[in-house]
């Protein structure tokens, strides 16, 4: 039997074969997924905010310590939820070169919400997730994003398989 | 401290609750029936925590929803169940025609016009209150999963935010298997606003008592 496990927003976890990692309804959230099938280590991370709200000095702290060395990372944030992953997963055994990463997510549920910007925190998200994704040298092996639709994610760990369920 | 907290917490309360009155009165005239509401619940806590307040993720829900411009700026939102929402959509619609004709269009149409009268009766009512212009924009409407609903509006408060505050009313329409809840989410200069705009009111009718 799969053991089950449920992440919330802003929520990350990691596993080894025989689990199911999901989600609740996803919007314009993104669900990181990160999957090894060499060593069936896998991970998902449901983000919500593109980036962190940028602190008073955090270039200066950027440049001299790098930006994910001095604070720890958030899985709130799309940036630092996929850094996180890359490093669970790693740290349970995957290797990154054989990881295989599949996005869910960035929705754009009304189209009164961020008006002034096209696409909205979904479409925002996504850029966000395919430029950190781009520094860290991991391709996009497939997603569903985008639209207008929201969508629960059931990620098996025993094949890599993710399940997208849709309710309209 | 507490106390002082909790001072404000009851300030917030009163207020919401005097802009879901006049929505439960604006929906009770809709559909010519007396509508229940219960004491605003309230939360304060980090945005991502919020969606648990809100109600279950995986649940399929109809949602209205208003963006609130001017000196509070906001969210607010009514949630159905869809059967619900159907219900209510009939109601409506047989008092003003023939509910047998009704198209999806025509209930969602409807719906629509639901959120906007009594969202719209309760932001009246807060600006009569605390003297100030609120504007809404119009309704938007969304049947789909709760927790995706959900987290692109939070999302939006996130963007400016680190803590939520939300606010939920539940309401139920006598005699009718209608129930919902109203919600409203301001963003964090329009908390503070609210509360000085409320002290100050206090503060005047003390001095002229």
């Amino acid at each position: 039997m799969n053991k089950e496990i449920l992440i919330r927003m802003g929520e990350l976890a990691v596993a080894r074969g025989n689990a199911l990692i999901t989600t609740g309804g996803i919007g314009s959230c993104l669900a990181i997924i990160a999957y090894d099938p060499e060593s069936k280590v896998g991970g998902m991370a449901h983000a919500m905010l593109p980036q962190r709200n940028p602190e008073p000095n955090a270039e200066v702290l950027d440049r001299i310590v790098g930006r994910y060395d001095k604070r720890s990372l958030d899985s709130k944030y799309v940036d630092e939820a996929i850094y996180k992953l890359v490093q669970e997963v790693e740290m349970t055994g995957a290797k990154k070169e054989n990881l295989e990463i599949k996005l869910v997510g960035g929705a754009r549920m009304f189209q009164s919400l961020s008006k002034y910007k096209n696409g909205g925190v979904g479409q925002e998200n996504l850029e966000v997730a395919k430029k950190t994704l781009a520094k860290l040298k991991l391709p996009i092996r497939s997603q569903d994003v985008g639209g207008n639709i929201g969508k629960i994610v059931k990620f098996n760990l025993n094949n890599g398989l993710v399940r997208i369920i849709t309710k309209i | 401290m507490s106390d002082s907290l909790d001072f404000e917490k009851d300030q917030l309360i009163e207020v919401i609750n005097i802009g879901a009155g006049h929505a439960s009165t604006a929906l009770s005239q809709m559909v010519d029936k007396t509508v229940n509401i219960n004491v605003p619940e309230m939360f304060i806590g980090p945005v991502e925590k919020a969606q648990t307040f809100i109600g279950e993720s995986e649940k399929v829900k109809t949602t209205v929803l208003m963006n609130i411009f001017g000196a509070t700026p906001g969210m607010m939102f009514v949630l159905f169940s869809p059967d619900t929402a159907s219900k209510l959509a009939e109601l409506v619609v047989e008092k003003y025609g023939n509910k047998d004709d009704m198209t999806p269009e025509m209930e969602a149409s409807a719906l629509k016009e639901v959120g906007n009268v009594i969202l719209g009766a309760s932001l009246n009512a807060l600006s009569d209150f605390l003297e100030i212009s609120i504007i809404q924009s119009i309704p938007e409407i969304a049947n789909d999963l709760l927790g995706s609903v959900v987290d692109s509006v939070l999302s939006e408060i996130g963007k400016k935010s680190d803590t939520a505050l939300v606010f939920k009313v539940r309401f139920k329409v006598e005699g009718e298997d209608i129930t919902g809840q109203f919600f409203f989410l301001f963003e964090p200069e329009a908390t503070s606003k609210i509360l000085e705009l409320t002290k100050k009111k206090l503060d005047f009718q003390k001095t002229n008592e």
